[in-house]
């Protein structure tokens, strides 16, 4: 009877695939079309109209460059979308009756995990597409262009671990999601996101150069541009493999006291 | 197997240096309704999330459903429906929706869940809302959906924990009603409450808590007589003079709200509280005897006034 519904890989991931199902019914409502397309739109041709020309002098196909960095941009925000749902099941006492569910005790990170691929892929699906209208195109064929994608997805991922761990030890979802923009903004500003590297005064390059988003940005346009990708690529997923042991670890202890 | 329900031996919690629950026993057998009543920050919730295994508990043993909460925390979760202090249900899903979903979690096939749903949403007075977003319920239809929610599977154990919370006078009302349907059926219920009406109500024996320990326990009938005797209550004009002429002849008289009350009285006593004001030349509007109510008791007990009304 116990083990019917709490134990083994069928109950995981049919009972997340149901949570992931319920998550997304909800984060359709809170997504309109104006966050998860004409958002994305704004971004990628309102950067291009203020920083083509300048970069286009630096030698930089600016509609070749930006289209990553937006979609870095989106995938952090679909991870401060889950520390947000996370926080607000905790408030509203979602959280406690899934834990005494007989149910798959890790049927609700399953079904988090699933819930934000689906929006990480939908918002990467529009950013190329809107990009592709702009000129940016994927120059390394088509494996490369999987790899695009999977590395995004697993950005967003694991940065929605490090971001569920806040949002589950909280129950106040809206300063939750404040708190993370203030990590989140500097993060991807003071990294090659918009402007290459080199254009940053000199004392904060080395900081530029050497934290995770630029990790991710360089492997994410080493994929799109084609030329040498395993390097980049490496040292990508070695930030994100750290990160995710450091950021899981404290997902799991803050779920198993969230009540 | 055990013959108890639910079984409490010196359950302790403890958050950082903050004692929750620092000793509390109890047993619910089964078929009956117990109702554990205290003020706000008792430690009632935490007693009831370590008993669904959400807390672990950091003294003590407790069983449920012959499941030791701490070695079988997963034949626990099997034996208890939850309905905690919040209506858990998604505002964006319909009623139907909710119900549907949580068969399906537990595995429910498609068309049992959707069977099962219909059936709750009928017994609870949900059918015409049925297909109606949540977010347009009342406070008390959230509830007895919440309610619904947990019911979905059947369990031979119910843990209610403070259901009519910040509900409004009917919500509380058709609450109740359900509760009392679920006692009729015989169901094993742990009812939390903050409310001594409540508890009077609904619980076949209560277990009254307060920082953190039980402080009384018996049916309501007992813990009324612990306070020993009746109230005898009057209503005199001029009040000054009355309550004067009373505190001379007779112990514990005290006044709120207009009524003078006289603890531990009997029928003796209404002839004395009779003889007293009489003499005093005061007019008596209205004098009876009563039981004392359970807030009567909670504050003998406790040195403090319960919380009759909490707004949040």
């Amino acid at each position: 009877m116990t083990a019917r519904t709490e134990a083994g890989l069928g109950n995981l991931f049919g009972q997340g695939l149901l949570l992931a199902g319920r998550n997304i019914r909800l984060n359709s409502v809170a997504d309109t079309i104006s966050t998860m397309v004409i958002f994305p739109v704004i971004f990628v041709f309102g950067f291009l109209a203020l920083f083509g020309n300048l970069l286009r002098v630096r030698g930089i196909d600016y509609a070749q460059f930006l289209p990553p960095a937006i979609v870095v941009q989106w995938m952090f925000s679909v991870a401060i979308t889950a520390a947000f749902f996370f926080a607000s099941d905790r408030r509203n006492g979602m959280l406690a009756r899934y834990r005494s569910l007989a149910i798959s005790r890790g049927a609700v990170v399953v079904g988090r995990m699933g819930a934000d691929s689906v929006r990480a892929l939908l918002a990467i699906a529009v950013i190329i597409a809107t990009g592709y209208v702009a000129g940016f195109r994927f120059q390394a064929g088509p494996l490369a262009a999987l790899g695009f994608v999977a590395l995004s997805v697993g950005f967003a991922l694991t940065v929605s671990a490090g971001t569920s761990a806040l949002g589950l030890v909280s129950r106040d979802p809206e300063s939750v999601s404040a708190t993370l923009h203030v990590v989140y903004l500097p993060l991807l500003m003071i990294s090659s996101a918009f402007v290459p590297a080199d254009a940053f005064p000199g004392w904060i390059q080395p900081f530029v150069r050497n934290q995770p988003v630029t990790a991710v940005l360089d492997a994410l346009r080493a994929l799109a541009d084609g030329g040498p990708t395993a390097g980049p690529v490496l040292t990508a997923v070695l930030w994100l493999a750290g990160l995710l042991a450091v950021f899981s670890v404290a997902a799991v202890q803050a779920f198993r006291r969230a009540t | 197997m055990h013959g108890a329900g639910v079984e409490v031996e010196r359950l302790r919690k403890v958050f950082g240096k903050k004692t929750a629950v620092e000793e509390v026993s109890f047993a619910v057998e089964l078929g009956a309704v117990v109702g554990l009543l205290g003020p706000n920050g008792a430690g009632k919730t935490t007693v009831v999330n370590c008993l669904s295994t959400l807390l672990p508990m950091d003294g003590g043993r407790a069983s449920v459903a012959g499941h030791d909460v701490a070695d079988d925390p997963a034949g626990v979760r099997a034996s208890i429906a939850l309905t905690g202090q919040f209506a858990a249900v998604d505002d964006v899903l319909t009623g139907r929706q909710n119900l549907v979903l949580f068969g399906r979690l537990l595995k429910l096939d498609r068309r049992a869940a959707a069977a099962r749903a219909e059936e709750l949403l009928t017994r609870f007075g949900l059918s015409d809302a049925a297909d109606q977003p949540v977010r347009s319920y009342s406070g008390g239809m959230r509830r007895r959906l919440d309610l619904a929610a947990s019911l979905v599977v059947k369990r031979p154990v119910i843990f209610l924990d403070e259901p009519t919370t910040g509900l409004d006078p009917a919500g509380r009302q058709e609450m109740w009603e359900v509760v009392a349907g679920l006692r009729e059926e015989g169901a094993t219920l742990l009812l939390t409450t903050q409310y001594l009406e409540e508890a009077d109500r609904l619980a076949d024996r209560i277990v009254l808590v307060d920082h953190g320990k039980v402080i009384a326990e018996g049916t309501p009938g007992e813990l009324k007589r612990q306070v020993g005797g009746q109230v005898c209550e009057v209503r005199a004009e001029p009040r000054e003079q009355a309550l004067r002429a009373l505190r001379e002849r007779l112990a514990e008289v005290s006044e709120t709200g207009g009524v003078i009350t006289v603890r531990g009285a009997d029928t003796g006593t209404l002839a004395e509280v009779v003889r007293v004001l009489a003499g005093a030349g005061v007019e008596t509007d209205d004098i009876r005897l009563r039981r004392p109510t359970l807030d009567e008791v909670f504050f003998t007990l406790t040195g403090h006034r319960s919380k009759e009304e909490v707004g949040s």
